[in-house]
């Protein structure tokens, strides 16, 4: 077992195809930590965070083959995990999901971190600010988690098309938002 | 691989985020941004590893422990996959019905019947329609209880609803007879008869299920075995044309109604099942 603590991300999933279980360690070291935060954030019962975080590693040792050497891995890694916490809530569905509004306005960002982000965003993450809260859940796990409208749904626990018709309506208040319609 | 970015997360806003203090958008920010950003991702880890360690070292066991523990059959899995719970797939995977022995008895026999029904006319046909609906009855007769079941010892103690364990072995052996017994008929030279055994034969097996909350399953098979043959005896004999009276169309409604009414007497005496294959 050599030190991996120096490769980076691509050559330890590559390892994985061989069995290195060490590969595999050094990934969820690096890994583990900020998907647990954001699966925390979709889901608010810790043991489902934890069973799909550990879904998601063993699903990441046995089909690392999947992976195709593009893109970043956390992206990869992030995509089995959320898709993992939709399995595992629908075979749990009494798990309670995270409320995606409870913004007690403790954090205030500062007029620099609204430049800052506004970069990551532009006028797109103020435009997402002023959608309804259940537009925003949809918007973020469909655009932003990358889930298709049924594992959305699923993630939500709305029917698909009340997904599909969110999302349609949230793409009409962006429209009109961008355009400057809204203030 | 890794982008470099010209800024970074401020420190109030990350320990918000990871606090679960920031508001939406502004989370879905941080969230793309460490997505791509290596440095903060660092920090989030720093941040998280002060508070969650306990839960994240629980985890890492948990997935080490998984992935040196042999993994199930890939049919297990499989039935895994489409929705069965672990420990449903195991007692399901383990049924009698999907052992070699039990696949080559029934191929055996629908070689046989089939051959039979189709060298000779009614005597033959006769025989296939005695045989083809009873095999499914054998295999639930098998299915459960000390004599056929391996793992009888650990189900017995385990606490798992008996019926559950009745009612999934009964799929298995649906699963793996039908489609053989249906192949067998289709060969057969009398078109719909293939299938027109399904009926009785689904009666059958729930007349079975029915019988075993009061007597044994072995017991409960053999007398619906007796039954059937009786039926489709008296239907080929004097008075009547041929065996396929006992399939005719006319009769189908009479095993709907037979296979409901048995399967409403398992549900009620479920309970009596309690002792697998032997009604307490």
């Amino acid at each position: 077992m050599q030190a991996w603590s120096e490769s980076p991300d691509g050559e330890l999933v590559a390892a994985l195809a061989d069995d290195d279980l060490g590969a595999l360690r050094e990934l969820y070291t690096r890994h583990a930590p900020w998907l647990s935060v954001r699966l925390s954030r979709r889901c608010s019962d810790p043991d489902v965070v934890a069973d799909a975080l550990q879904d998601c590693f063993t699903a990441a040792w046995r089909g690392s083959g999947r992976y195709r050497g593009e893109g970043e891995v956390a992206a990869w890694l992030w995509g089995i995990a959320v898709r993992r916490l939709v399995s595992r809530l629908r075979s749990r569905p009494e798990a309670v999901l995270s409320p995606l509004e409870e913004w007690d306005g403790t954090i205030e960002p500062s007029a620099e971190e609204r430049v800052l982000l506004g970069i990551e965003y532009g006028d797109l993450g103020a435009a997402l600010g002023r959608l309804s809260p259940e537009m925003r859940a949809v918007v973020q796990a469909t655009v932003l988690d990358g889930l298709t409208t049924k594992e959305a749904g699923q993630l939500l626990g709305v029917p698909q098309n009340t997904v599909k018709t969110r999302l349609h309506r949230a793409k009409a208040h962006l429209r009109q938002d961008l355009a400057g319609g809204v203030t | 691989m890794t982008s470099h970015h010209t800024w970074h997360l401020d420190e109030d806003l990350l320990r918000g985020y990871v606090g679960g203090t920031v508001d939406g958008a502004h989370a879905s920010s941080v969230e793309q941004h460490v997505l791509r950003c290596v440095a903060c991702r660092t920090r989030v880890n720093a941040l998280v590893t002060v508070s969650g360690t306990s839960m994240l070292d629980d985890v890492w066991i948990r997935v080490a422990d998984d992935l040196q523990s042999p993994r199930p059959p890939v049919t297990e899995r499989v039935l895994t996959r489409i929705g069965l719970a672990a420990d449903d797939a195991l007692l399901l995977w383990s049924a009698p019905a999907f052992k070699a022995p039990w696949l080559a008895a029934t191929v055996a026999t629908l070689a046989f019947a089939t051959l039979a029904a189709s060298i000779n006319d009614q005597r033959g046909l006769m025989f296939f329609l005695i045989v083809a609906p009873l095999l499914p009855v054998a295999g639930v007769a098998l299915a459960y209880g000390p004599m056929a079941d391996p793992a009888f010892e650990v189900a017995a103690a385990t606490p798992y609803s008996a019926l559950r364990l009745v009612l999934l072995r009964t799929v298995a052996v649906l699963a793996t007879t039908l489609p053989l017994a249906v192949a067998a008929g289709l060969l057969l030279p009398w078109t719909g008869l293939g299938v027109a055994w399904l009926a009785p034969s689904l009666a059958c097996v729930a007349a079975t299920l029915a019988a075993s909350t009061w007597v044994t399953v072995s017991r409960a098979a053999v007398c619906v075995g007796v039954l059937w043959t009786t039926v489709v005896a008296l239907a080929s004999g004097p008075g009547f044309l041929s065996p396929e009276v006992a399939v005719d169309l006319a009769t189908l409604p009479i095993y709907a109604l037979l296979t409901l009414a048995a399967l409403a007497v398992v549900w009620m005496r479920g309970g009596h099942l309690n002792h697998l294959g032997e009604p307490s």
